[in-house]
């Protein structure tokens, strides 16, 4: 094999090997997560710690499905239906995030509106640590009634996202090249044309990326499921942070089952977005 | 001593064969073009002599030495492509002192040459703007001086002037054939626009569905097409094509179509067959002695200043093109009588285009 | 864009189209922070009984107290070093593997979503997950044990040096996804034709990435660093479940602190103004750093 060839493929090996053995130390605790999952009861905490169940079982997982009464002090609910109410909240509250932040971007980015300071204000409320808008947010939301509502959560969920879908979009939108808009603009599109036929086909690995993580932060909220509306809607991290009380030890069994439930939607999503992100950016889609 | 030979280059891109066996020897210094339609394979080909493309078979070498594993970045040549790429992020001055800066070039050596450079491409007064705001041929000449400087030993062009206006075109071109005379280097060049190819080029390589049909100086692909397509494609006027049949005769044979009846000389086919002629429009003759080759109408007369542009209507409806001396003036509708050059009438078969004479 | 005349057709559409954002954002965020401010400004205790209204103004009051609790400042200290470390970490390895992932890699496909789904997993989930990693019989101490040939059993959460370990490696075991996601789609938006040139030119792949891609990923590298590092402020999931800001006070972040002063001891006026100069501290920070992104985007830089 000629020289060149050789080296270009050790290389190419080396890095291959590096890439696994990185990727395999950042899975190990998902690793465990699964393991446990699998574990009985007796197996949750012991010493040595059991890197593999010798008796792997389901109950877990069936303990998140069905729930079970009074084997404990408390009866557990199954997980299902917050596990769905999760899925509306955070899908609903994401796509509207992202479709007034698209909006709300493009204004920033293609003219600048309002300057500087639109920015900062948009996003200050991220700034704003959670734990001090509680009680004003209770109170004020006692007040229109939202408490314990889909909607109320969703508002507030797009709400707090609505900052980083902003941010995000417009620094995607900031790298879109002049001569796209320029050559729109000669054809005679509208700017509402120009964004959703130039723009938002340019951004495609940005706008997906945002919505990922806004689905994310939205499906991992606790703190105002936690006080808006804990009866009402329960969504899913309620559900998990109820698994960890204090009595009868922590079901780190079923936690760990509901956590791995939990994650597996969002996963196929990201699985789908790397099928659509487009590589290479050429120019010659301005020839037609 | 051939410079850069490629030996039995093949590529596939799934159901695609965009290189089949292409063998080619390229002299140092030369001026090659290779032309064709888009899809010939001749970007590919390219990109594989620059190293963006590994073949799936084949070799190719450089002044004998194993080319075809090498990266880009080892094989020191230079490339313009049609996009430019130009580094959107720098001023045109770091642009071109790219090359030579990441090999640790000496700083105050660096920015003779780029002084230099820029001042034979006449893009000094370029040097502290952003390419965001350079018109395409500026560009272009950015892109060119960026890969001059790093003096690499041959140049490769990819459809350079495409995204260029016309009139600039022809201009760009021609710096580009100057900077070949003074650097004497070889420049193989790709394009689908026969006409660029003619005006530059020391050599042509015609290439149609990743095959080679036929190479050599322009002045013989022009006078000597070996096929239909290689005919049709070349020449700033089209080669008129008249479907026909063609019946041996005493002392040649002679050929039957579209209402013209031409003796042809020299070529004598076993049988009766279905050929293509072709003739080019500046050698068809109007009126004269010896008009003997068939009748058409005028349909239409132009006159171009330094010659005329006519087309002629012949039997079945079959429109040819003639290009006369100004003075040759028919008036419209009038039945005139024509001579095609005898030397100048090709035979093509007519399935496969190959040609069968002279 | 400034060429384009501005008419007055022109300027209605970018505010329509900002509407929605500012509506929102008004309604949601601004009644409350009123409120909030109201507080900061009053005496409000609801365990003594009395409805919000009836209050008495303190003014500035609650801000000096504040400022001059050194558990408050303490824990304003902590925090920032905390993120700070889990942003360089967290960066390090998204830029590697990103830059990496947009190689010729075998099984890429798998690898890019396994390796977000880290972000994915509800902090609760991680909490508890590091918990029992970390746990005084668990295959961290038995890993380390290994390597060190000797018994090594600590109790990882009420170490006073090394209870903010888990605390950090759990933030970016969960975080590193969304670095390694921007930079991801930065790095495969940049032009294949300059990638292109610069090769020809001789640049190898590191003088590529150094100087082709990476100074085009500035803009978005600056938001990806302001996003996550206003949330690594914020950080209380994991201090909550896994040391209860212990031992001691050792591990309280500001979260953590506002929440011990808030919902354990109702001060919650005391806690309003703590948020304040919090977001008084953060806006003069996020201001600095946000300086190029805040302008119209330049002339195709």
């Amino acid at each position: 094999m000629p020289d060149s060839l050789m080296k270009y493929k050790v290389r190419k090996g080396l890095v291959h090997l590096f890439l696994y053995a990185v990727t395999a130390s950042l899975l190990f605790p998902l690793f465990w997560m699964i393991m446990t999952s699998f574990k009985p009861p007796a197996e949750w905490v012991t010493y040595p710690p059991t890197w593999i169940p010798s008796e792997p079982t389901i109950k877990n997982y069936l303990f998140i499905i069905f729930g079970s009464a009074g084997r404990f002090t408390r009866t557990y609910a199954s997980a299902v239906i917050p596990y769905l109410n999760t899925v509306f909240v955070a899908v609903s509250s994401t796509v509207v995030a992202i479709v007034i932040g698209v909006l709300g971007s493009y204004s920033l980015s293609r003219f600048g509106t309002g300057g500087p300071s639109t920015l900062i204000s948009i996003i200050m409320p991220r700034m704003f640590p959670p734990m001090a808008m509680i009680i004003p947010l209770m109170i004020f939301f006692q007040l229109i009634h939202a408490i314990d509502t889909y909607w109320g959560l969703i508002i507030v969920y797009v709400g707090f996202t609505l900052p980083y879908s902003v941010l995000m979009l417009k620094g995607f939108m900031d790298g879109v090249p002049k001569e796209f808009t320029e050559a729109a603009m000669l054809d005679g599109l509208s700017e509402w044309q120009i964004l959703y036929k130039i723009w938002l086909p340019i951004i495609k690995n940005g706008l997906m990326t945002t919505t990922l993580f806004l689905l994310i932060l939205n499906w991992t909220e606790y703190t105002f499921a936690l006080t808006l509306s804990s009866r009402g809607v329960e969504t899913i991290t309620l559900t998990l942070a109820k698994l960890f009380s204090n009595e009868a030890g922590t079901y780190y069994g079923p936690q760990s089952a509901l956590g791995i439930m939990a994650a597996i939607p969002t996963i196929i999503f990201g699985i789908f977005i790397h099928k659509h992100l487009a590589y290479g950016f050429t120019f010659g889609a301005l020839k037609r | 001593m051939p410079g850069l030979v490629l030996n039995s280059i093949s590529k596939r891109y799934g159901d695609v064969q965009a290189v089949d066996d292409v063998n080619l020897q390229i002299e140092d210094g030369e001026f090659c073009v290779i032309v064709g339609p888009s899809g010939s394979g001749k970007t590919t080909l390219l990109n594989i002599i620059a190293g963006f493309t590994k073949p799936d078979a084949g070799e190719v070498t450089v002044d004998g030495k194993p080319f075809t594993h090498l990266s880009p970045q080892d094989r020191n040549i230079g490339m313009v492509f049609q996009d430019i790429g130009l580094f959107s992020h720098m001023t045109v001055r770091k642009n071109i002192s790219f090359g030579l800066e990441i090999k640790k070039s000496d700083k105050n050596d660096t920015d003779k040459r780029v002084e230099a450079i820029a001042d034979r491409l006449k893009i000094g007064k370029l040097l502290d703007k952003k390419p965001g705001l350079l018109s395409g041929g500026e560009a272009q000449r950015v892109a060119i001086s960026r890969t001059l400087i790093t003096d690499p030993s041959f140049f490769l062009f990819d459809e350079p002037l495409g995204n260029l206006d016309a009139n600039l075109r022809m201009e760009m071109l021609t710096e580009i054939k100057r900077l070949h005379l003074i650097l004497r280097k070889t420049f193989i060049y790709v394009t689908h626009d026969q006409e660029q190819a003619l005006s530059a080029a020391n050599r042509v390589i015609i290439m149609k569905d990743g095959k080679v049909l036929q190479e050599g100086p322009p002045r013989e692909i022009y006078n000597n097409p070996m096929s239909t397509f290689v005919a049709e494609f070349f020449g700033v006027s089209p080669m008129n094509m008249i479907h026909g049949t063609v019946l041996p005769e005493e002392g040649g044979s002679r050929f039957k179509g579209a209402g013209l009846n031409v003796k042809i000389k020299g070529y004598s086919p076993p049988e009766e067959a279905e050929v293509t002629l072709g003739v080019r429009p500046a050698d068809i003759i109007i009126g004269g002695p010896s008009a003997e080759d068939g009748t058409g109408t005028i349909s239409s007369l132009e006159l171009l200043g330094d010659k005329n542009q006519i087309y002629l209507t012949l039997e079945q409806e079959k429109t040819i093109s003639v290009i006369t001396a100004p003075k040759v003036r028919p008036g419209l509708e009038k039945r005139v009588k024509i001579k095609l050059k005898d030397n100048k009438i090709f035979l093509f078969d007519r399935d496969e285009g190959g040609r069968l004479h002279p | 864009m400034s060429t384009q005349t501005k008419r007055k057709g022109k300027i209605r559409v970018n505010v329509i189209m900002l509407l929605p954002t500012n509506i929102i954002l008004l309604f949601l965020i601004i009644i409350p922070t009123i409120l909030v401010i109201w507080f900061s400004l009053v005496n409000f205790q609801p365990t003594f009984g009395m409805s919000f209204w009836e209050a008495k103004f303190v003014l500035l009051n609650n801000y000096l107290k504040i400022i001059m609790d050194k558990e408050f400042v303490k824990a304003v200290i902590r925090t920032v070093y905390i993120s700070l470390i889990c942003l360089g970490v967290e960066f390090s390895i998204g830029l590697l593997i990103a830059s990496i992932l947009t190689g010729d890699i075998i099984g890429k496909k798998i690898l890019y979503p396994l390796l977000i789904i880290p972000i994915m997993i509800p902090p609760i989930v991680v909490g508890n997950n590091f918990w029992l990693i970390f746990s005084a019989n668990g295959p961290i101490n038995q890993i380390i044990s290994i390597i060190l040939n000797t018994e090594f059993k600590v109790s990882w959460f009420s170490h006073p040096q090394y209870a903010k370990i888990p605390i950090i490696l759990s933030e970016i075991w969960h975080w590193y996804p969304l670095t390694f996601l921007i930079l991801f789609s930065g790095l495969v938006n940049v032009p294949a034709s300059e990638v292109r040139a610069a090769k020809i030119l001789g640049a190898t792949e590191w003088q590529i990435f150094w100087r082709i891609k990476f100074p085009k990923l500035k803009g978005i590298i600056t938001i990806a660093l302001v996003i996550r590092m206003m949330e690594a402020l914020k950080v209380f999931d994991v201090v909550h479940l896994l040391t209860h800001g212990g031992p001691g006070t050792l591990t309280e972040t500001i979260s953590f602190y506002l929440f011990k002063y808030g919902f354990k001891y109702s001060r919650i006026s005391y806690i309003s103004a703590g948020a304040w100069i919090i977001l008084f501290i953060s806006l003069l920070g996020f201001s600095l750093a946000l300086r190029s992104v805040l302008v119209r985007r330049n002339k195709n830089a």
